[in-house]
């Protein structure tokens, strides 16, 4: 169902009516105990958002632990019931755009398309695993012959923390722990009030109530660590989203305060392990007892045990060649104007065409800019402070031509393009969501791959898209882009139904942790 | 479960009989297990003061010489043998632990803390245990205890039980710390009910709990709750309380759900819920609406000086009753207890409606003399005897709480409720 054409102002933002995110668990909704949640965006606008007690985890835990477990045929069928039940209202969409500040044209879209991620992901992931058994089929891949990658761990749930930049994520989360049959609590961000639409829609569309919990906390409160791991470490699989600096630091350790210790390592080794050696050498001061003091700090991983998913950080690129028509241009748009979306692109390696990025920056120019809830509106609000440090960089910067980039309030700036003869680390190594795209022309595609996996980080870029490049070179350049995904003249943003290939969002379980030997151990199925 | 009765015994109208007749004048005349009878709530309060008047002299004779530290300088004024009426009673001073400057009472802390042993009297010929109050301030002030004054508290204490209907064959367990004077007392009353009573080791938690529970078929939970503010205060949280057996519970309903929460079918094996501690918080209303269905709760109110002191009733057995949850009856015996407040050179009983203090005198006492004592609780009388619809007779009273609210927080965070 789709909602009418959003209005600059809504009736309801004008009445003062709150959008509200709830607790949803064992089928239940409550909103209960609140904290605030407040658009940087729009000054004034707040709404209300549950604060899960320590008794509402406990409750997701023992119903995600104990939901009903259905066979993949009654899982299908739910699916496509979820995607005809799902619906969102105009203050949903205005909501979302108050919160990421994304115009509202590409807001809607994203919600439109909820019902094709829900409904088609199936027939996707049907016709990519193979399913064992009867009516209650494991699902599994093949890795060699006879030897099996087990789709789904036989029990538990999965404990996923989704981000609030996107309204699509919770559905692509979501659609794929239910196809896999794994209960989940969903730990959704305070700005995403799209959640609660799509797991009403799961449930109506027959999930049992307990594999579909969500969940909303305050982040930014003392408790919030507490209630963190207590879900994790009631969990099976753990689904992150953010790049692995990030998540370890916030979700994956917990300090357990620090100790310390006498390091006589050398000293040990020096008198052959020889106690009365050491203790003689204390008593005469002659081992410098102050300087053996090691204090080290303590870490929990909360990770140990699990199964990981890991969504990396974006910092999605461009490799672009030939004409810049206008079938390029709505590709760039959809790449670039996804501005906080992780799979927005950020930089762009032009090979061979002299006059692509001065293009394109016109283009990008054209861009109507203004409020975001307008629907004409292409280009949204950014963060400030993002905006601050990214003007900070190409400002005066030798040897970058800025296209664009007008600052137009603290919030809103035109698209900048910023074309650079060398990388720069900060505009091409960076994941940071503006209307910025950091570009450089390459001779050959082989260098483009160069640059970009050269700046990649530590973690492969979410999607590189190829556009206008030859099929020769994109066929050899695919295999060696360290990217999860390749898209040949299609957005760096498109969502499959299950997202990313190379990041296997279907779950699986590592290698190291499977079979032995070459065929499925206990269970019946072959 | 046994439904309430109400009669007065004959065995305590001839208690009455005997003791205004003079037949007994030492409170060590009376057994132990007078102090169970239902007599005491049921007969009116100029009756239960002329029981106890002799009693009460008895102690205050006892105080000025066996606990010259304590009450010699208190009671220079003061004739115990002069003491015949009510009206006499109330010109009997109150004692405090602390100085008060509103009212000009001097306190004893600072002489019970340099020598703690003077809390025992000089006469006590029997062995006793000094029990600390776990909610005092800094270093406690012990009450001292025998082997006698453990069974009449007892057997006091076994009227609220048996008002909430408990009787022979019921199974219980409660979590209360068994080095505290209370959680003794707990297993001590429902064996004396003849009553199973399955304690907490100190090592078990929520989970080993509530599997006792569901194995030895426990009808009746005996814990304790803290405010949601106390559940701050990273000690409590960890201990066993009705929100983390809760908690346990709902993470593990395939094997819990049924016992203390209700199961897929409405039912529950919990019948009624003992809430210790200073109140019955909101957080514990909150949590049996929210999760248990509204379970029966009741409370008892007392502290290692004195118990029992009040009860309120079981909702269930008594619907009709304004006692329920933190509306509480005093129950005299073996310790009189009063509401009370300054008034000149007195302190006289406070009126309907009124704020007091809460003070007690312990006059079935070998060990620890309480004389009018005042440990800084405060309560509002909320019915006169007679008025309770449940057919107790005795009075109501209503908000007990800390005078000090600084305290109070401290109590509330750090204090007793034995989790």
């Amino acid at each position: 169902m789709r909602a009418k054409e959003a209005p600059c102002l809504s009736t309801a933002a004008l009445r003062g009516d709150v959008l509200k995110c709830p607790l949803i668990i064992g089928g239940r909704e409550t909103l209960g105990d609140t904290f605030g949640g407040l658009s940087l965006f729009y000054p004034g606008y707040s709404y209300p958002v549950a604060n899960a007690g320590a008794l509402d985890i406990a409750q997701a835990i023992g119903s995600a632990r104990n939901a009903k477990r259905t066979s993949l045929k009654t899982r299908v069928a739910c699916l496509q019931k979820a995607a005809a039940a799902f619906s969102y209202r105009d203050e949903d969409c205005e909501h979302a755009v108050r919160m990421t500040g994304m115009p509202v044209s590409i807001i809607k879209e994203h919600f439109d398309s909820i019902p094709g991620i829900l409904g088609s992901l199936s027939q996707s992931l049907g016709s990519r695993f193979t399913h064992f058994g009867g009516s209650e089929s494991l699902g599994a891949e093949m890795l060699d012959a006879g030897f099996y990658k087990l789709l789904t761990p036989q029990g538990g749930f999965c404990y996923a923390i989704t981000p609030g930049n996107d309204v699509r994520v919770v559905a692509m989360v979501a659609a794929n722990l239910c196809y896999a049959g794994m209960p989940f609590i969903i730990k959704a961000s305070k700005e995403d009030a799209a959640a609660p639409l799509v797991i009403r829609a799961l449930l109506d569309g027959g999930f049992p109530p307990g594999s579909c919990n969500l969940l909303y906390f305050d982040s930014a409160a003392q408790d919030a660590a507490k209630k963190h791991f207590r879900i994790m470490d009631a969990s099976r699989t753990v689904w992150t989203f953010g790049s692995d600096e990030t998540v370890d630091v916030a979700l994956r350790y917990e300090s357990a305060g620090s100790r310390t210790y006498l390091d006589i390592t050398d000293l040990m080794t020096e008198g052959g392990g020889d106690i009365e050696f050491v203790r003689q050498g204390f008593a005469e001061n002659s081992f410098r007892l102050r300087d053996r003091l090691v204090t080290k700090d303590e870490v929990v991983d909360h990770f140990i045990g699990k199964n990981v998913l890991r969504h990396g950080c974006g910092n999605c690129a461009i490799i672009a060649s030939g004409q810049f028509d206008e079938q390029v241009s709505e590709i760039l748009y959809r790449s670039l104007g996804y501005a906080i979306g992780c799979n927005a692109a950020k930089s762009a390696m032009i090979v061979d065409s002299p006059h692509w990025i001065e293009q394109a920056a016109d283009y990008l120019a054209s861009l109507p800019v203004g409020d975001p809830l307008d629907p004409k509106t292409r280009v949204g609000y950014v963060n400030p402070a993002t905006l601050d440090y990214l003007l900070g960089v190409v400002d005066g910067k030798r040897g970058i031509e800025v296209f664009g980039g007008e600052r137009l309030s603290s919030i809103q700036a035109r698209p900048l393009v910023a074309r650079s003869r060398e990388i720069v680390p900060e505009l091409f190594g960076q994941e940071i969501p503006a209307y910025v795209l950091a570009a450089m022309d390459c001779a050959t595609t082989g260098e483009a791959v160069v640059a970009i996996n050269g700046c990649s980080g530590k973690n492969p870029r979410l999607s590189v898209s190829m556009l206008n490049v030859g099929d020769e070179h994109s066929r050899h350049s695919i295999s060696e882009l360290k990217a999860h995904a390749v898209f040949i003249n299609a957005p760096t943003t498109v969502v499959a139904p299950y997202f990313h290939e190379g990041n296997d969002y279907v779950l699986r379980l590592s290698r190291e942790r499977l079979v032995n030997g070459n065929r499925l151990m206990e269970w019946d199925y072959l | 479960m046994e439904p309430l009765c109400m009669k007065v015994e004959s065995e305590f109208i001839a208690l009455e009989g005997a003791i205004l007749a003079g037949e007994i004048d030492d409170y060590r005349q009376i057994d132990p297990a007078a102090f169970s009878w239902r007599g005491w709530d049921h007969i009116s309060e100029e009756r239960v003061f002329a029981m106890t008047l002799p009693f009460l002299r008895q102690q205050m004779r006892r105080g000025k010489s066996a606990m010259p530290g304590i009450y010699g300088d208190h009671y220079q004024r003061i004739e115990p043998d002069a003491i015949r009426s009510r009206e006499d009673w109330h010109a009997v001073p109150v004692l405090m632990k602390d100085d008060d400057e509103e009212t000009g009472a001097r306190g004893f802390r600072k002489v019970a803390n340099a020598r703690p042993a003077v809390m025992k009297p000089l006469d006590a010929s029997s062995a006793t245990v000094p029990f600390g109050s776990g909610g005092s301030m800094g270093k406690y002030t012990p009450t001292f205890i025998s082997l006698e004054d453990r069974a009449r508290e007892i057997q006091g204490f076994s009227r609220p039980f048996r008002y909430w209907g408990m009787c022979r064959g019921d199974k219980a367990l409660y979590t209360y710390n068994t080095t505290h004077k209370g959680g003794q007392w707990i297993q001590e009353v429902l064996l004396t009910l003849g009553a199973d009573a399955v304690l907490k080791r100190t090592e078990e938690g929520p989970a080993e709990i509530l599997q006792n529970m569901r194995d030895y078929d426990v009808s009746v939970l005996i814990t304790v709750q803290q405010p949601i503010e106390a559940m701050r205060n990273q000690a409590k949280a960890n201990g066993v309380n009705l929100h983390s057996l809760i908690e346990t519970s709902l993470e593990y309903p395939e094997k819990y759900a049924g016992i203390l929460i209700p199961d897929a079918d409405g039912n529950r094996q919990v019948k009624l819920i003992f809430l210790g501690g200073f109140e019955i918080v909101p957080y514990a209303f909150e949590l049996n609406e929210k999760y248990l269905g509204n379970v029966p709760i009741a409370t008892i109110l007392g502290s290692s000086e004195a118990i029992p002191q009040a009860f309120s009733s079981n909702p269930a057995l008594a619907p009709q009753g304004k006692c329920h949850y933190n509306n509480l009856h005093l129950l005299q015996g073996p310790h009189y207890i009063e509401v009370v407040k300054k008034n000149g050179d007195k302190w006289i009983p406070v009126a309907k409606g009124e704020e007091g203090l809460l003070v007690y005198t312990s006059w079935a006492r070998d060990g620890t003399i309480w004389i009018r004592y005042a440990p800084g609780d405060v309560a509002t009388w909320l019915l006169d005897e007679g008025e309770c619809p449940c057919g107790i007779r005795s009075p109501v009273i209503t908000n007990v709480r800390r005078k000090d609210a600084g305290e109070r927080s401290a109590l509330l965070v750090n204090g007793c409720a034995a989790g």
